[in-house]
């Protein structure tokens, strides 16, 4: 910042200064006696900037004002240091207000309005506050205190002060991250507590739901042995009335009980006793054989018996077949041969033979007959012809015969009595032949009925045989007995006396069912005593389904408790997450910036010696001018403890060893350094500097030699306000300004 | 005086650039410390100088302004 024009009204002892066109570059000297002003300017320059002076607090700015006016104002126009003119314009009553604009040099709208925001603008244009410009632009003779009442400016200059601002930043936010987590540890310990109280187990779900499948299994074998046992039951005791349904009909069986009823009778027992042994396996019921079994071993006895008269009825089967085989007549066809004459024939072949053989006879007579009575007739004709004619020849008959004959014929009447008599002959022979022919027709006539009588009788055996199938037993028995078969009769005798004495007897039989009487009363009381363990065992397994089923309602109960446990903890999971990671993210944080604090904290020595080289060297430029080459800072600590090379003393020596005006150069050189660095730090561009009374205690000869350097101390600070009581003449200030101490107007040459 | 006759006495006063002296020296600092400390993790310091440097760049934005 350039200062181009600093105008005021009732400031300080001014009443009116107008300071115009002022130099650029180069000194601006102002000098004049005490009181005469000179320090005024320097602080109207403060005043213009930052609405306050650094001899008055901001509360104590009334003061500036004009004594006896009421009201004052200051106006100062500057270029900045990217070469923009603005005017600031500040007024001030005796009321401490104070109002402010600040606009663009030969514009009317302002910028900025009001006393803070135009402070806040010089800051931002100017590169400086009001403290940076107080210890490094503005050294003021009272000001110049040890180089530790510059720490705060060094620290800015250097960079420490943003690293404590940022360590004290993050010192606040890791506070606040404490406390976060202050809050976070007791909602985090709150809901663990919550999930422990929970006492989820790994794995108990699923073991409790095996236990339920388990138990559902259970449930289902033990209802599956139910329903058999159920099944069972029925079937079994249905087995059983059947049994004694079948027993019964069999108990009402008697001697006169046909072959097939008994077979009926004791197969429908026997179909119904494996019912029952199928009910009792599939019941899995022990001693079950003792039930059935003497109605078996009965049942047993009985098929022994009607299978012995079955092998009876078996041979007069196959007695049947042979009579069957005699009646054939598929063997009438053929004719029997010679050679086949005396083989067995079928009764229908020899009635065909017979038959035939009488029909031969018959037709052989007849033909007999006729012979016989032809010849006989020839016999009598001739006989009587020959009578007629020998003893009757008188006779009309004999009369005409002679006729007929003539005499001749009389002649032949010896013959024809010998034909008489060999007609006669023949005539015999055909009666005897005859005869003959009838003796063995009748003879043929007595075998035929013999035969028929023995093919009728086999068809009455047949048909005895036949009927015999729904005959009673001791019928079929006696029909047997009595047949012609002498095998079969004897079979059948046999079984009478043997196997089939029990069902022919009525004695035997009755035995024989009191039997199984018995036997179907102990069936009928051990299917009881099975029915009633039956009955005890479907109680027992109905029991522990119940049982079961408890224990599974249990189960169900247990795993409903178990998955609403498990779902109060799924909900409570997430919210465990999220405060972990809360407690995560504010311990990184945490961790963050501690870390950043370290390495904030390990900058600072680093950032010191940086700074206090570079101060070192700047200073080490300036001092040996300002001191005539006697001293030359070697070092200065993070404290800004100085210590000088003395070149007469041939050592470093502490500020406390040197004189008030050497000292005063020293804090002269520092503050120039200061105000350099300032420059490059924040200001980048040319930059006016106020020095206020520098050479107080410094003699003649080192002042002369300080304003010599002063124009030439660098590129930036270019304009270099300094004020004395008096300068030389001959020093060629670019300005120099002469306050009296009689007047309170101050106009400069240039306006 | 109102010309230079003589050069300028302070040539310059080289301020630190703070927000690269910080990164030089934290990754410095982290070189250091990842060969002497076997437990060092580094993303927790490369974090906190990423932190650092973005508040110096805010800091000097708004110093800017």
């Amino acid at each position: 910042v350039i200062v181009n024009q600093l105008q005021a009204e009732n400031l300080f002892k001014y009443r009116t200064l107008q300071l115009t066109e002022l130099p650029t570059r180069g000194v601006i000297a102002i000098s004049g006696p005490n009181e005469s002003g000179k320090t005024a300017i320097a602080e109207i320059l403060c005043l213009a900037l930052f609405g306050r002076t650094s001899l008055l607090t901001p509360q104590e700015v009334t003061k500036v004002i004009k004594w006896g006016e009421f009201s004052g104002s200051v106006t100062l126009r500057f270029t900045n240091s990217e070469g923009n003119c603005y005017t600031l314009v500040r007024h001030f009553d005796g009321d401490g207000n104070q109002s402010a604009r600040l606009c663009r040099s030969g514009e009317q709208t302002p910028l900025f309005l009001g006393a803070e925001a135009v402070t806040q603008a010089v800051a931002q244009l100017g590169g400086f506050t009001y403290e940076r410009f107080i210890d490094s632009l503005y050294l003021a003779q009272r000001n110049a205190a040890t180089p530790q009442a510059l720490q705060d400016t060094v620290k800015e200059l250097a960079g420490v002060a943003t690293l404590e601002r940022l360590s004290a930043e993050f010192a606040r936010e890791i506070d606040a991250a404490q406390e976060g987590l202050a809050t976070l540890a007791p909602q985090l310990t709150a809901v663990e507590e919550q999930l422990a109280q929970l006492n989820i187990q790994e794995g108990h779900l699923a073991d409790i739901r095996l236990q339920r499948q388990s138990l559902l299994d259970q449930v289902a074998k033990a209802r599956a042995q139910i329903a058999q046992q159920q099944a069972v039951h029925v079937t079994w005791q249905n087995a059983n009335v059947q049994v004694q349904e079948k027993v019964a009909q069999l108990v009402q069986t008697g001697v006169d009980t046909s072959m097939e009823d008994w077979q009926s009778r004791a197969g429908q027992l026997r179909e119904a006793l494996g019912v029952m042994d199928n009910a009792a396996r599939d019941g899995e019921l022990e001693g079950v054989s003792p039930v059935t079994g003497e109605l078996a071993a009965w049942l047993d006895d009985l098929h022994t018996r009607l299978t012995a008269f079955t092998q009876v009825r078996n041979l007069a089967l196959s007695y049947r077949e042979r009579l069957e085989q005699q009646l054939n007549a598929s063997e009438l066809a053929p004719v029997p041969t010679a050679t086949a004459a005396n083989a067995p024939r079928s009764l229908p072949a020899q009635q065909a033979v017979f038959t035939t053989r009488l029909n031969a006879l018959v037709q052989a007579r007849s033909r007999t007959l006729v012979g016989f009575w032809i010849t006989l007739l020839l016999a009598l004709v001739s006989g009587g012809v020959w009578w007629l004619l020998t003893f009757a020849r008188e006779s009309t008959l004999a009369a005409w015969l002679v006729e007929i004959l003539g005499t001749e014929g009389l002649v032949h009447l010896p013959l024809v009595l010998m034909i008489a008599a060999g007609l006669g002959i023949v005539c015999i022979l055909f009666l005897v032949r005859a005869v003959l022919l009838a003796s063995r027709m009748a003879v043929i006539r007595r075998e035929l009925a013999q035969v028929e009588a023995q093919a009728a009788a086999i068809r009455t055996e047949v048909q005895t045989l036949d009927a015999l199938g729904h005959s009673q037993l001791p019928t079929e028995l006696a029909a047997l007995r009595h047949l012609q078969d002498e095998q079969l009769s004897a079979a059948a005798a046999a079984f009478a006396t043997g196997p089939g004495a029990a069902l022919l007897s009525g004695e035997d039989l009755v035995a024989q069912l009191a039997i199984l009487r018995r036997g179907a009363a102990a069936c009928e009381h051990r299917v009881r005593s099975h029915s009633e363990r039956l009955d005890r065992q479907l109680q027992e397994t109905t029991s522990t389904v119940e049982e079961l089923q408890q224990e599974l309602r249990r189960r169900e109960q247990e795993i409903a408790e178990e998955e609403n446990r498990r779902e109060k903890a799924a909900a409570l999971h997430p919210q465990i997450r999220a405060l972990q990671d809360k407690v995560r993210e504010q311990q990184r944080r945490m961790a963050v910036r501690q870390v950043a604090r370290q390495l904030l904290d390990g900058m600072h020595h680093r950032l010191y010696v940086q700074f206090n080289l570079e101060l070192r060297h700047v200073v080490s430029k300036v001092l040996p001018l300002l001191t005539n080459g006697r001293y030359q800072i070697l070092q200065v600590d993070e404290q800004l403890q100085v210590q000088l090379l003395s070149s007469e003393k041939g050592g470093l020596i502490g500020v406390d060893e040197i004189s008030g005006g050497t000292y005063h150069q020293i804090m002269l050189a520092i503050r120039l350094a200061l105000a350099q660095a300032l420059i490059s730090d924040s200001v980048k561009g040319t930059q006016f500097v106020i020095l206020d009374e520098p050479f107080t205690f410094v003699d003649e000869h080192r002042a002369r030699k300080t304003l010599e350097v002063l124009p030439n101390l660098s590129e930036e600070i270019a304009q270099v306000w300094v004020t004395a009581s008096q300068f030389d003449a001959d020093l060629g200030f670019a300005l120099h300004l002469r306050c009296a101490g009689d007047s309170d107007t101050l106009i400069a040459p240039g306006a | 005086m109102s010309t230079l006759p003589q050069p300028v006495v302070i040539q310059r006063f080289q301020v630190v650039d703070l927000a690269k002296e910080f990164l030089n020296y934290s990754q410095a600092e982290i070189e250091r410390l990842h060969n002497t400390e076997p437990d060092f993790e580094e993303s927790l310091y490369q974090q906190a100088v990423e932190l650092v440097l973005r508040k110096l760049q805010h800091s000097t934005g708004g110093d800017a302004q």
